[in-house]
């Protein structure tokens, strides 16, 4: 039987070799700054992204790969394997999984591909995809992938301190916890996201007292089967996380950026972790 | 799937094919389609009655000029699902892409031209209003398999299957969407292709009845009514279905003759259809101005331009990139003066968030109420921001009674409610409501204002009241206050001489220090203090001092703490000239 094959949009965040590795496929999500669009991480890099984002005086939008995208992958997909595991941002927060879903309709005939709300964003979810597809590397079945996913989602947490909320505000997403955290004030959010919900954690005032609580609530939910530790464009901010946490991290924990598109909505300058706590 | 629906007699055109129009002049962006030479109607005054797939194209073509003329109107109404105002953007460039695979696709019938439109949006579909666009053309092409002619039969059969396409489409499905738009057009196509073979009056009906449809959206989506906007994605489709109607009557797509609504809503909204820029006014002041002179040349350098007055006084108004420009040009016709520039981009935002800001997304609810005992609407305000459900005004020399609170804690929602008295002298009373209420009260006994905003932030919304409490007890302690007033009686305290009148200045409620002026007490106070443990001191100014001074102060405090990173807001507190929190 072949191997079932993983695919994630580019909200997973996870690297390009890390991808390449695991044979993961990447959807490419696009950014759009006026009349220029650009698909996540194929016609940018981050580094261009982020200066960008800094000097344009469009604020970028982002939008879902069209369904036709997903379908062109899976029909790509369906020569090598009988299932395909789609992985994708929770259709609450994005039109993502619904272009998936329509992709996966039109490619129903020749190929199994299973739809998975991932119940997380950005690094939660290039954890979850990570395990999994080492998980298909090694031979697992669809069932057996499944499950796992199963197994995995309620033991999956991001935690992270926004810098900023103003790209929060301006992305819209989450306008509920934007008006809760408070606009007078130059607060810092910690978010936590934890099956499919994006919850304000706390709201602390200087970057220091923040990281400090988060370290400290993410201390409590040790120990951890695996761990990443992720900013957006602080990867200082990521390190003194990993310092903090340096006794209970697991081997392998790596050090990655949150990406273009789910870098717009959360800013610049925000630091946190994602784990697997252990079984 | 086999297809009888080509047999359907149709009548044929009443008018001659339309002749074919010099190409016009349009903007093309990276994301447009070049335009095909024959896809400009805006000289074209014949009507046709059946539609081959030629005119098919062109329609399709001129619904997104159509569209495109009004995307910024799309954008500006769009709150729903998503408040980012990218709605008439993304259905736009949605129906470029469909627009782009007509043009690569080498045949032209009804039929080929269908399946490129929808191959199109398909692969370029952008957004959620963009993709519930490609389902309606993916339906619509469908059904149209084989088709030579769109005769009305085939064109409410084709809606109905776009309609259906696009409703499968969609997973949560809330009333008052696009998909009614959808809906109701294409019954209106089946209704009128009964009564007549005239695809121009099966138009002209959808046209009609997907407007009313989504003037009806506003009702049925409690977003919508909130916002006091129609949804966008539906307006979308009205302009497309319109675009279309357009074309078959032919009418111009070019030259909009309907825009007054539009230009109305664009003013308000301060959106061009250049995006975002800058609305610029001033009055020229000279002798023998050239009013249309210098109309003629403002007119070249934006949009939405107005030029009125006379010889001595001209008002300009104009929408422009570059504000310096027309700046410039009224300095070199004679004295400008009242000039006003507003970053339109910004009250775009702004315009849009404040609508938006009652969405209620899918996040957690709390049942868990806070009242706050405040003085001074600049502090109201703060803690308003941190959602505070009840404010009692008082503070210093204005404790609230028992009462006051009693009825703030009866007055929430909430069966649940913490108390922050927020002053030593008031958690007494605090306590004293909370005995007499029958709702389950828990007094944190905060006793500086800074105390209480440091409380309210920690409030979680995940947590039990217990638990908030606790937190909430938690982050006041960790929290430094200083207040500086003067004295109203001469005396000694902690072994400071105080005379009546005098700066006092206290920490966490201790008097520490006395001085003549504001500043040189609260830099006595600091000096006390180990601020090099603190990060963020926030100087909330009372009704008796101004923004200036204040800044002046947290001038004077980052020239001896460099690393302390200020705030200043405005407390409007009274008796306390400042209040400043250290964490």
């Amino acid at each position: 039987m072949p191997p079932v094959k993983i695919v994630v949009d580019s909200t997973a965040d996870l690297p390009p070799d890390v991808t390449a590795d695991l044979d993961i496929t990447v959807i490419p999500c696009l950014i759009r700054f006026g009349d220029q669009t650009f698909r996540e991480g194929v016609d940018m890099s981050r580094a261009e992204f982020f200066a960008r984002l800094q000097t344009d005086p469009h604020f970028p939008g982002t939008a879902a790969p069209a369904p036709g995208v997903f379908e062109e992958t899976y029909r790509r997909l369906a020569a090598e394997t009988d299932a395909v595991v789609s992985i994708h941002l929770s259709p609450q927060y994005s039109g993502i999984f619904n272009a998936a879903r329509l992709g996966a309709e039109a490619v129903a005939d020749s190929l199994r591909v299973v739809l998975v709300d991932a119940g997380q964003i950005s690094l939660g979810m290039g954890l979850i995809t990570m395990v999994v597809a080492e998980a298909a590397r090694d031979g697992a079945s669809l069932q057996e992938i499944l499950d796992l996913l199963d197994d995995l989602k309620p033991r999956t947490h991001l935690f992270a301190t926004l810098n900023t909320l103003d790209n929060l505000r301006r992305g819209g997403r989450v306008s509920g916890l934007v008006a809760r955290v408070g606009n007078l004030l130059h607060i810092k959010p910690i978010l936590h996201v934890h099956q499919g919900q994006i919850l304000l954690h706390d709201r602390v005032r200087s970057w220091e007292r923040a990281q400090w609580h988060l370290v400290e609530t993410v201390r409590t939910m040790a120990p951890f089967e695996r761990v990443m530790l992720i900013h957006t464009q602080r990867p200082e901010a990521a390190q003194a996380l990993g310092q903090a946490l340096a006794d209970l991290l697991p081997p392998h924990t790596y050090t990655f950026e949150v990406g273009t598109t789910i870098g717009i909505h959360v800013g610049i300058g925000a630091a946190g972790v994602a784990f697997i706590q252990a079984r | 799937m086999p297809n009888t629906k080509s047999q359907t007699p149709v009548l044929h055109a009443r008018a001659a094919r339309p002749a074919l129009a010099a190409p016009a002049c349009r903007k093309a962006s990276a994301e447009q389609v070049q335009d095909g030479a024959d896809t400009s109607v805006a000289n074209r005054k014949s009507q046709i009655s059946t539609c081959d797939g030629q005119s098919l194209k062109r329609a399709l073509h001129a619904a997104g000029r159509w569209l495109e003329r009004h995307a910024a109107v799309v954008n500006a109404i769009n709150v729903f699902p998503v408040p980012d105002g990218d709605t008439g953007t993304n259905m736009l460039l949605t129906m470029n892409a469909a627009l782009a695979e007509i043009e690569r696709s080498p045949d032209d019938s009804v039929s080929d031209v269908a399946q490129a439109a929808a191959h199109g949006a398909l692969m370029g579909a952008r957004g959620n209003s963009g993709v519930i666009l490609s389902q309606i053309l993916r339906g619509f092409a469908h059904s149209l398999d084989g088709e030579t002619i769109l005769s009305p039969r085939a064109f409410a059969l084709a809606a109905q299957e776009a309609h259906e396409t696009a409703f499968r489409g969609v997973i949560n499905r809330v009333p008052g969407t696009i998909l009614d738009v959808a809906r109701e057009a294409a019954r209106a196509a089946q209704e009128a292709a009964t009564r007549t073979e005239d695809i121009v009056e099966v138009l002209t009906e959808v046209v009609e009845t997907a407007k009313a449809t989504n003037i009806l959206t506003q009702e049925q989506n409690p977003v919508l009514k909130e916002a006091g906007v129609v949804d966008a994605g539906g307006q979308g489709l009205v302009y497309i279905l319109e675009g279309v109607l357009r074309y078959l009557q032919g009418e111009s797509v070019e030259i909009d003759t309907e825009m007054e609504a539009v230009v109305d809503l664009k003013s308000t909204l301060g959106v061009g259809e250049e995006g975002y820029g800058y609305d610029v006014q001033f009055l020229i002041k000279g002798e023998a101005l050239n009013v249309d002179e210098i109309r003629k040349t403002i007119d070249t350098m934006g949009e939405s331009t107005l030029v009125v007055g006379d010889a001595t006084t001209v008002k300009v108004h104009v929408h422009v990139h570059d504000p310096g420009v027309p700046l410039s040009y009224g300095v070199s016709q004679g004295v400008i003066s009242d000039v006003v520039v507003e970053n339109m981009e910004e009250q775009y935002q702004e315009f849009v968030m404040s609508r938006a800001r009652e969405t209620v997304a899918t996040e957690e609810v709390t049942n868990i109420a806070t009242v706050c005992v405040v003085p001074g609407d600049g502090l109201r305000r703060v803690f308003e921001s941190l959602g505070a459900s009840a404010i009692v005004r008082g503070g210093q020399t204005m404790n609230p009674s028992t009462q006051e609170i009693l009825n703030a804690i009866e007055s929430v929602d909430a069966e649940d409610v913490l108390v922050l008295p927020n002053n030593s002298n008031v958690v007494l009373a605090a306590r004293q409501a909370r005995d007499l209420s029958s709702k389950h009260v828990i007094v944190v006994p905060t006793k500086t204002i800074p105390q209480g905003i440091s409380a309210l932030l920690a409030f979680n919304y995940q947590a039990d009241a217990e638990t908030n409490a606790d937190r909430m007890a938690r982050a006041a302690s960790e929290i430094q206050t200083v207040e500086v007033t003067r004295a109203v009686r001469s005396t000694q305290i902690n072994g400071i001489e105080v005379t009546e009148g005098d700066v006092i200045g206290l920490f966490n409620d201790q008097l520490v220090a006395a001085g003549q002026d504001y500043t040189t007490v609260v830099l006595d106070v600091l000096s006390q203090v180990a601020v090099e443990d603190y990060e963020i001191a926030t100087i909330y100014f009372g009704q008796d001092a101004t923004q200036e001074e204040a800044e002046a102060l947290a001038d004077q405090i980052t020239q001896t703490y460099p690393d302390l990173e200020i705030e200043v807001h405005e407390g409007g507190q009274a008796h306390y000239r400042y209040i400043l929190s250290l964490e």
